[in-house]
């Protein structure tokens, strides 16, 4: 096993560890494993199961299930674009097609280079603001699609 | 924190808090919530709290980091205390003046204050903004007074009083009582009575039993639980202790989604800090009652809201709602009795307990109690939480308290209810807005989302919009809706991109009532609201799609055409750079084509093409005009590439609704008119007869140039004078000079017909030396150096300004 998965290991471990003993917490555990390694690998599904008890069926089902978790390595930046209501009639679309255009990706893909994930959510709750983007955790209120190629390009040379 | 025993020592805690308060320090309340933050704020708070150490005034100002006051499109926002001073649109550097100006010398900066759009005042009091002011804000109210990471603001505005009246004075019973005769009905969607929910959850066998609030709100454009959740967590959680109280429940959760990572935040600190002082725990406040609660986050999955499977999302499995024939209430999570209400409701009980139920009632119509909060969104002016009492018309909300629509366009629909909910038409707009008319109207309250939709957006491509959500969303648990959706979205995709069928609109029917009929959950049932909406109020459109391939709204990129009118184009070749696909030919000022074959209908010649040529059309239907042949592109108008206006440009009036209103905003306009008018004829009639209507109707005074004076003499108008344009020139930049009419200056001037460069001169002449006077040009060409100008237009789009301006103003109100 490489370094790495070592790695991620241990840290999968000491996450298990917090919730050992208790009660319904399969999805607060998950969500703790993504946004510490920002996916959830094939060997985290077993290490749960395997410690929790419960069949690796029933891990992967609600892994699969919820769309903030992750089956797929993500890159290292993630865009988020709303396709909420409010933002889809304010144009979220557009800003959504130059993305894709601008990374050369299709929505829910990551680029070859590892550094972007595109995906769509269903609303951030800022539908004042829309159409919304966020970037790493950072919210950005209605930019045009010539922003938002901006926005990307700044991300690439960090 | 020192833990509180008693009402009483509440009470003296409170005082202890109040006795350090005074209500004049000078106080500056930035909101920090994520729409805010999204805009700046955080840089701006930044600022502030440097500048203020710069300038010397540390120690002497606070600084209040809050939630969303509501308003986000105008922020970050920043108010002022005592004198609630309302800055909106801040940007960090307008923090100096900021400091200097209004926080030491108590001066207002007119720049950021905010700008009344029907009156053009400006307005300093936050609560005098006429987005606030027809409110009704009880519950968010408390957003602009509290930093919520902070329990004793929370507690110095009377916050936990009510948890002690209720846990001091009443009973368990008289507290649930209260609570089922204030009608209050549950604010996440069905509005089922509140207090009826309770009972049952109470009377229910089974031990523990457990109260959940509900913040998954999933419903795209409803974020009123967010703010309520960031904004002032103490107000939900003090609802859920009385609720825990009410029922006889010792554990709760909050579910919160993982969208809303400032919410969970809030909230956990919350908690903390209720704990610490004796809110929460073992013998809360001395009465014997224990009460815990922990928060659940959400893992993103819009059918967790719905209660059964929000609550197998709480026992960590997968979200998928179950049949209900035992309700919730009485089997809930682990087979226990669980009331779930939502955010918004839970916020209503402190006020309820404190102020009581007959004042609770006193608000609302016959059977939706209080006030609700709406999330106003989508293209309507003044976007934002509006609050309201239950009974106010939808006109109200989207007029006097959002301002009207964007860009003057004509509304057409409201979307209410989130995906669940349908499209609420122009014909409903004075229906008084509850629970029960808006499911008469074939939509339902649901979470509080209002989605304003202008002529420009399409309802088939809204009604896929949600079907493609809702599809995408479906747990897939139960056919109908699994299964359902799925064809649904074919359909409605084919009828986008042209390749509809007459049948399609009867199936779409069926498979709407099979949805809402056999589905196991409220999602499924409600899924075809929508559907059957946009085709109850706007079956012409499908209709159109369907049959003649047209999208009115101009939306459905299948069925979209694009192409350069020749007579607006000014060769500028903005459009030929920005196409991708090299399907645009024009060089420098030749008149440009589009290459139908090669458009793939991205649209970026139109964005790009500037609003005052408006060469590139969109349509949809419509025969495309024959392309000008390649030997005849060179431009027949007298466009001037290398006039430089500097940086004062004409605004361009988009259409004669503006152009109409800007007129009639002048005290004393003339009207200077050149030899162009009789050389432009539409339909037998010349443009200087048009002009004639224009100007007997509005009683605007004509000003004729040279040899024109004749052509009004023939056609019986006598214009108020004639002089020559250079003279009429040197006479507007006089001061001295009387008017026309010798009663004093004139304010504003119309051009029409005037030889282009003499217009161009003329116009560019009275910016620089009469600057206070407005400028207007009617024509069809676009003239840089005037206040407002119409853009490029063909013959018959001129023609058509003038039929509109006609029939819109009036004698004697010029």
């Amino acid at each position: 096993m490489s370094n790495e998965k070592m790695e991620q290991l241990e840290i999968i471990d000491k996450i298990i560890d917090k919730y050992l003993g208790k009660e319904g917490v399969l999805i607060q555990l998950l969500l703790d494993i993504q946004r510490e390694i920002y996916w959830i690998p094939k060997e985290a599904i077993n290490r749960i199961a395997e410690r929790l008890k419960i069949p690796i069926s029933e891990v992967y089902r609600v892994a699969s299930f919820y769309t903030a978790l992750s089956l797929k390595p993500r890159g290292k930046h993630l865009v988020r674009v709303c396709a909420g209501t409010a933002c889809y009639v304010r144009g979220g679309q557009r800003i959504l097609d130059k993305a894709e255009s601008v990374l050369d990706i299709e929505v829910g893909e990551t680029t070859s280079d590892a550094k972007f994930t595109l995906e769509t959510v269903n609303c951030l709750g800022c539908c004042a603001l829309g159409p919304v983007v966020e970037i790493d955790g950072k919210y950005y209120g209605t930019p045009a699609p010539k922003n938002i190629e901006e926005l990307i390009e700044r991300k690439r040379k960090e | 924190m020192r833990k509180l025993n008693s009402p009483s020592d509440l009470a003296k805690f409170r005082k202890a808090i109040l006795a350090k308060k005074d209500p004049n320090r000078l106080t500056i309340a930035v909101c920090i919530s994520t729409g805010c933050d999204a805009l700046g704020a955080s840089e701006v708070l930044e600022a502030l709290e440097e500048e203020i150490k710069k300038q010397g005034l540390e120690g002497k100002v606070d600084i209040k980091k809050t939630g969303c006051l509501g308003f986000c499109e105008q922020g970050p926002r920043i108010v002022i205390y005592p004198q609630e001073v309302y800055y909106y649109k801040v940007q960090v550097a307008d923090v100096p003046q900021i400091v200097s100006q209004t926080l030491i010398r108590k001066e207002i900066i007119d720049h950021l204050l905010y700008t009344d759009s029907r009156t053009g005042k400006t307005i300093s009091k936050l609560s005098e903004v006429p987005f606030y002011k027809y409110q009704n804000r009880l519950l968010l109210e408390n957003n602009a007074k509290v930093d919520p990471k902070k329990i004793e603001d929370y507690i110095a505005l009377g916050g936990y009083k009510a948890l002690a009246k209720a846990l001091d004075s009443m009973t368990s019973e008289q507290v649930l009582q209260e609570v089922k005769k204030s009608k209050l009905r549950g604010r996440g969607g069905g509005g089922f009575p509140t207090g009826r929910k309770w009972e049952s959850t109470r009377d229910a066998p089974g031990d523990p039993k457990y109260v959940i609030v509900n913040c998954d709100e999933g419903d795209p454009g409803a974020f009123m639980n967010r703010a309520l959740m960031e904004g002032n967590p103490h107000s939900i959680l003090e609802g859920l202790i009385i609720a825990a109280y009410a029922i006889g429940s010792h554990e709760g959760f909050i579910y919160v989604r993982q969208e809303y990572p400032l919410a969970v935040e809030n909230m956990q600190l919350a908690i903390a800090q209720a704990e610490s002082l004796g809110f929460l725990g073992k013998n809360i406040l001395g009465s014997g009652f224990n009460f815990n609660v922990k928060i659940h986050r959400g893992a993103g999955a819009f059918v967790s809201g719905e209660s059964s499977a929000l609550m197998s999302a709480i026992e960590g499995k997968v979200g998928e709602p179950r049949p209900k024939y035992v309700h919730t209430s009485e089997k809930g999570i682990w087979e226990k009795p669980s009331a779930l209400n939502n955010v918004e409701t839970f916020a209503n009980i402190p006020y309820i307990i404190n102020k009581g139920s007959e004042w609770f009632q006193s608000i609302g119509t016959e059977n939706s109690k209080g006030t609700k909060i709406f999330a106003l969104a989508g293209k309507v002016n003044n976007t934002g939480l509006v609050e309201v009492p239950m009974g106010i018309t939808l006109r109200d909300i989207i007029f006097k308290i959002g301002g009207g629509i964007q860009n003057n366009r004509k509304f057409k629909g409201v979307q209410t209810g989130g995906p669940s909910g349908g499209v609420i038409p122009v014909q409903h707009l004075d229906s008084p807005i509850d629970f029960d008319k808006l499911t008469d109207l074939g939509s339902m309250m649901g979470s509080g989302g209002m989605i304003v939709m202008d002529s420009d957006t399409c309802m088939v491509d809204v009604a896929r919009y949600f079907v493609n959500f809702l599809c995408d969303e479906s747990c897939g648990k139960c056919v109908p809706c699994r299964e359902g959706l799925k064809q649904a979205r074919n359909i409605l995709n084919n009828i986008v991109s042209g390749k509809g069928k007459s049948a399609d609109i009867h199936t779409l029917q069926q498979l709407a009532e099979t949805l809402s009929t056999a589905s196991l959950c409220a999602l499924g049932q409600t899924a075809a609201n929508p559907m059957l909406t946009t085709l109850r109020y706007f079956k012409d459109e499908y209709i159109a799609h369907i049959e003649e391939k047209r999208c009115a709204a101009l939306v459905c990129k299948e069925l979209l055409d694009f192409y350069i009118n020749p007579e607006k184009c000014s060769g500028c070749q903005l459009c030929a750079r920005s196409c991708e696909d090299q399907a645009i030919e024009g060089e420098i000022d030749k008149i440009h084509v589009i290459d139908q074959s090669k458009c793939t209908k991205c649209g970026s010649c139109f964005d790009i093409c500037p609003p005052e040529y408006a060469a590139v059309q969109k349509t949809s239907g419509e025969v495309l005009p024959d392309v000008v042949p390649e030997g005849q592109r060179w431009m027949k108008r007298p466009w001037h590439p290398a006039e430089v206006p500097g940086p004062k440009k004409a605004k361009v009036m988009a259409n004669p609704d503006v152009a109409i209103s800007i007129i009639k905003s002048a005290s004393h306009p003339i009207l200077v008119v050149g030899s162009g008018v009789v050389e432009i004829e539409w339909e037998g009639r010349k443009l200087i007869e048009y002009l004639i209507d224009f100007v007997c109707k509005s009683g605007i005074p004509v000003v004729a140039t040279a040899s024109i004076v004749r052509e009004f003499i023939e056609r019986n108008y006598k214009p108020a004078a004639s002089m020559s344009a250079t003279e009429l020139g040197s006479r507007l930049v006089d001061p001295e000079w009387k008017g026309i009419d010798g009663k004093g200056q004139h304010d504003m001037v119309l051009f029409i017909g005037l030889h282009y460069y003499m217009g161009i001169e003329l116009v560019s002449g009275l910016k620089h030396f009469a600057p206070k006077l407005m400028t207007i040009t009617l024509d069809n060409m676009y003239n840089p150096h005037a206040s407002w100008s119409f853009p490029n237009a063909s013959v018959k789009e001129l023609i058509n300004n003038f039929t509109v301006m006609i029939s819109k103003s009036s004698e004697g109100e010029p």
